[in-house]
C-alpha cells in the first residue's frame, strides 16, 4: 500500500494542506482526486477517503486529497470560505496534478463534495476519466438546511430556549451564521443553496458510479439520486448505481468504515 | 396519533444505525427515554436522525418541530413521524 505524504499546495488565497498517495515506480499518467465533504462530515469521512486513496495510489500511481480553503488543516478561516474559493482550490489541485504529468483525472466525490464542479475546472491538458460518488448530496439547499438545523438541535439538546430564528435570515443580517462551532458566511450559504447534483455532473466523464450505503445491500437506489442521474447527458451504459450494506460512516458518532464501498470503487477504476 | 408497530420498528432501526446503538437498540421500547438518556444523541446526531427520517419516510420536518417533546421517547418520535405521514 502507498503511504500518505502530507504537503502544502499553493491555493489561490493561502496554502492548502494536501495528502498524496504516490507509488514512485508508477508513471503518473492518471490520478485520483478525492473531493471531500465539509465541516464535521469531512472528519468522519477521512478514514474512508484515505482507504480509497491508498488503494488507488497503489494500483494506479497517484491519489490526492486536498483540504479546501478554511477546512481541515488548510489556511484560511472557514468564515471566509465560499463555493467560488473552493472551486478555485480544486483548480489549483488539478493544476498541481497536471504538473505531475497527469493527463486523465479520476474523481471520488463524497457527500457534499459531489456538488463541487470538478469537471469545470479541468485545464485543456487533462481529460476527465471515471467518476465515483459516495452517498452524494443531491441538492445543496437540502444539505444546508440540515446543517443549519444543528443550531436548533443544539439548543434543544442543551434544554435551552431559542435557536429557532431562521438561520438564513441571521446570515443575511450579520453576514454569517454560527452553527456548531462553524461560522458560515452568507455567501457560502447562498452559494451552497444553489448547487444541484444534476447540474454539477457535466458531461464528459467516461463512466460514473454512484454508491449509497444502506442497512441491507438489496435496497434500491434512493429516488432522489435516481432522478438526479436520469437527466444526465451520459450514455446509459456508462452510468451505474449501487447500494452497499453498512453504517452511515459520514455521520456515525464513532468512526465507521465500509470496506465494501472501497472495493466497489476500486472496481470502477479498474 | 399513536404510531403503529412497523413505524416504531423503522424509527428504532434508524436510531440504531445513526447512533450505533448495537445490541442496546433491541432494548428500546415505546416508552424508553431518548433525549437526556442516550448519550449518543447530541445535536449532530439529532440532525442526522431527522435527516434519515426525512429521507426514509419522505417527510419534511419544519424547524418548529425540532423539539424536545418529539425526542422524549421512542414512542413520541414514532408518533411524530406517524403524524407527518398522515398530514
Amino acid at each position: 500500500m502507498t503511504a500518505p505524504e502530507p504537503f502544502f499546495l499553493a491555493g489561490g488565497l493561502g496554502r492548502l494542506l494536501a495528502v498524496r498517495w504516490q507509488a514512485r515506480s508508477a508513471p503518473a499518467g492518471r490520478a485520483l482526486l478525492v473531493v471531500s465533504p465539509f465541516a464535521e462530515e469531512m472528519n468522519k469521512c477521512r478514514p474512508m477517503m484515505a482507504r480509497a486513496a491508498a488503494d488507488y495510489g497503489t494500483r494506479h500511481g497517484l491519489a490526492l486529497l486536498v483540504d479546501l480553503y478554511g477546512t481541515g488543516d488548510s489556511e484560511g478561516d472557514f468564515r471566509d470560505a465560499t463555493v467560488a474559493r473552493w472551486r478555485h482550490d480544486l483548480r489549483s489541485a488539478t493544476e498541481w496534478l497536471e504538473g505531475q504529468g497527469v493527463r486523465t483525472l479520476d474523481v471520488l466525490a463524497v457527500r457534499a463534495g459531489a456538488l463541487l464542479p470538478v469537471r469545470d475546472v479541468l485545464g485543456p491538458q487533462i481529460e476527465p476519466g471515471r467518476l465515483a460518488l459516495w452517498q452524494p448530496v443531491v441538492r445543496g439547499q437540502q444539505a444546508m438546511t440540515q446543517f443549519l438545523r444543528m443550531r436548533l438541535a443544539g439548543a434543544m439538546v442543551a434544554g435551552q430556549p431559542g435557536g429557532n430564528e431562521d438561520p438564513r435570515a441571521v446570515a443575511r443580517e450579520q453576514g454569517y451564521v454560527e452553527v456548531a462551532g462553524y461560522d458560515l458566511s452568507e455567501t457560502l450559504v447562498r452559494g451552497f443553496d444553489e448547487l444541484v447534483l444534476a447540474a454539477t455532473l457535466a458531461a464528459g466523464w467516461k463512466s460514473l458510479l454512484a454508491l449509497e450505503v444502506a442497512e441491507a445491500a438489496g435496497e434500491s437506489t434512493s429516488p432522489a439520486l435516481r432522478k438526479a442521474l436520469e437527466g444526465l447527458d451520459l450514455p446509459a451504459g456508462q452510468v451505474a448505481t449501487g447500494v452497499v450494506a453498512g453504517d452511515p460512516f459520514w455521520s456515525t458518532p464513532e468512526i465507521a468504515t465500509v470496506p465494501e464501498l472501497v472495493r466497489r470503487t476500486a472496481e470502477l477504476f479498474g | 396519533m399513536t404510531a403503529d408497530q412497523s413505524t416504531l420498528e423503522s424509527v428504532r432501526s434508524i436510531l440504531s444505525r445513526c447512533l450505533q446503538l448495537g445490541p442496546r437498540a433491541a432494548e428500546l421500547q415505546r416508552g424508553s427515554a431518548l433525549l437526556g438518556s442516550l448519550p449518543e444523541l447530541d445535536s449532530m446526531a439529532v440532525v442526522h436522525v431527522l435527516g434519515a427520517l426525512e429521507e426514509h419516510f419522505g417527510i419534511t420536518v419544519a424547524d418548529d418541530e425540532v423539539s424536545a417533546d418529539n425526542f422524549a421517547t421512542l414512542g413520541t418520535l414514532a408518533d411524530f413521524v406517524e403524524s407527518k405521514l398522515a398530514a
